[in-house]
């Protein structure tokens, strides 16, 4: 199995591991799910970089949204708070 | 015995060739192959139609093969009949499609999790989403058949391999040590018979194809850039290191590492350091039908110079272990590449 398949697998295997455990933790928050789905992200893609940098320079267009995402979640909630 | 007009030197006999063909030996023009014959058998014609896109070409090519009957067919000829193999390219197909139903699945879960007012459920919604656009953005990015690797690297390799056989240097390859990180790793071929040529030949300095040094013959070759040279640098790249900073230790595991997990060249890589020089052995991954054209149609760079994955492995070695090595041996058979390598002067105990 090539390094980008195996990858990309263990990234969807960790994700719904870690998603089905929130679940049954009864956490409501999607906030929560993205933050955990995106440090996952990150570590996994830190792993395999090490192997090639070339996939961690490619796949930065979907790290800054998913950033994005994640400060328009940290925003949302701080709008809350105040409001 | 020649010697030159212009400085006097004496020409080697080997040089002398190159200016009066009629020394050459006559060398077969044609080879009698039973290719066509062969891949009848293996690649039927209906196989191409099944195949939609850039691999219908590729059996296209097999086709015509195919239906030619076995003949006399140049070495040229056999090298543009190489390719026949058709690549798996149906599966980045099916990841775009995988790729795009979780999207989608990822969004209806969500929708629907809002609806029904279950907010756990958006969380699987999510991940969902979230691996469906990673599979449709990894596919966006260009992949190439191993095909296409081997088809635009044959015509150079059969270059090299027509200067071998018109020069006809029967030496062993010293490959020269690199001094600065970004040197490029050179492999120096001697036109005379040299078992055991000098410890510092001290090449680096030479920028030409054909060096020629009267006053000593061990100075006299075929100066190439490595075939794997440009494969080091990328794998350079790739795992962020230069093999100049790697000891002895290291640079087995990371010419492991740089050929299996970065380029994928080789299925495994096997390294052993002795005191007498360094030996691989390399199990092929996806370009071995690549290995295997090359070791057949271009024998001379395979056993001299090494095909560009043992060269891959050979550049690394001189650049970490900053010494010239004498490929001793270099064999291909079916899916392993066996290399030996021996330190140019002698052991290393007989050296420092």
């Amino acid at each position: 199995m090539r390094l980008v398949e195996r990858y990309v697998l263990s990234y969807a295997l960790a994700i719904v591991v870690s998603g089905l455990l929130l679940m049954v933790m009864s956490i409501r928050e999607i906030e929560i799910y993205y933050a955990v789905y995106l440090i996952e992200f990150l570590v996994s893609l830190e792993l395999v970089a090490s192997f090639r940098r070339s996939l961690g320079r490619n796949l930065r267009p979907i790290i800054i949204v998913f950033l994005f995402g994640f400060a328009y979640t940290v925003v949302q909630r701080i709008l809350q708070i105040l409001g | 015995m020649l010697y030159c007009d212009q400085c006097g030197k004496r020409i080697p006999d080997s040089i002398n060739k190159l200016e009066h063909p009629e020394a050459v030996e006559p060398r077969e023009e044609s080879l009698l192959i039973r290719t066509a014959a062969r891949l009848a058998e293996t690649v039927p014609p209906s196989r191409s139609s099944d195949v939609a896109g850039p691999s219908a070409r590729v059996a296209g090519l097999g086709d015509t093969t195919a239906k030619s009957e076995a003949g006399t067919i140049t070495r040229g000829q056999e090298m543009h009949r190489a390719s026949v193999d058709v690549p798996s390219s149906m599966l980045g197909g099916r990841q775009r499609v995988l790729g795009v139903s979780l999207v989608a699945f990822g969004v209806l879960i969500a929708v629907a999790s809002a609806v029904v007012g279950a907010a756990s459920l958006s969380g699987l919604g999510l991940a969902s989403f979230l691996i469906g656009l990673l599979l449709v953005y990894l596919h966006s990015r260009p992949s190439f058949a191993p095909e296409l690797v081997e088809a635009s690297l044959l015509s150079s390799l059969g270059n090299v391999e027509r200067i071998l056989r018109e020069l006809g240097p029967t030496t062993k390859a010293i490959y020269l040590k690199t001094i600065d990180r970004l040197d490029v790793p050179m492999v120096f071929l001697p036109m005379e018979e040299n078992p055991a040529p000098p410890a510092g030949l001290n090449l680096s300095g030479e920028d030409r194809l054909l060096v020629i040094d009267s006053d000593d013959s061990h100075r006299t070759g075929l100066l190439l850039e490595a075939p794997g040279a440009s494969l080091l640098a990328l794998m350079e790249k790739e795992l962020d290191l230069n093999f100049i900073d790697l000891g002895n230790e290291d640079f087995l595991n990371a010419i492991r590492s740089g050929m299996v997990e970065s380029l994928e060249v080789a299925a495994d890589v096997k390294g052993a350091f002795t005191q007498d020089g360094v030996s691989f052995r390399i199990r092929d991954g996806p370009l071995r039908n690549m290995s295997r054209s090359i070791a057949r149609l271009t024998p001379n760079v395979a056993s001299q110079l090494g095909c560009p994955i043992c060269s891959v492995a050979i550049c690394a070695a001189v650049k970490a272990i900053k010494r010239d090595l004498i490929l001793e041996e270099a064999t291909h058979q079916s899916g392993t590449h066996s290399v030996t390598l021996r330190f140019n002067g002698g052991s290393t105990d007989e050296t420092s």
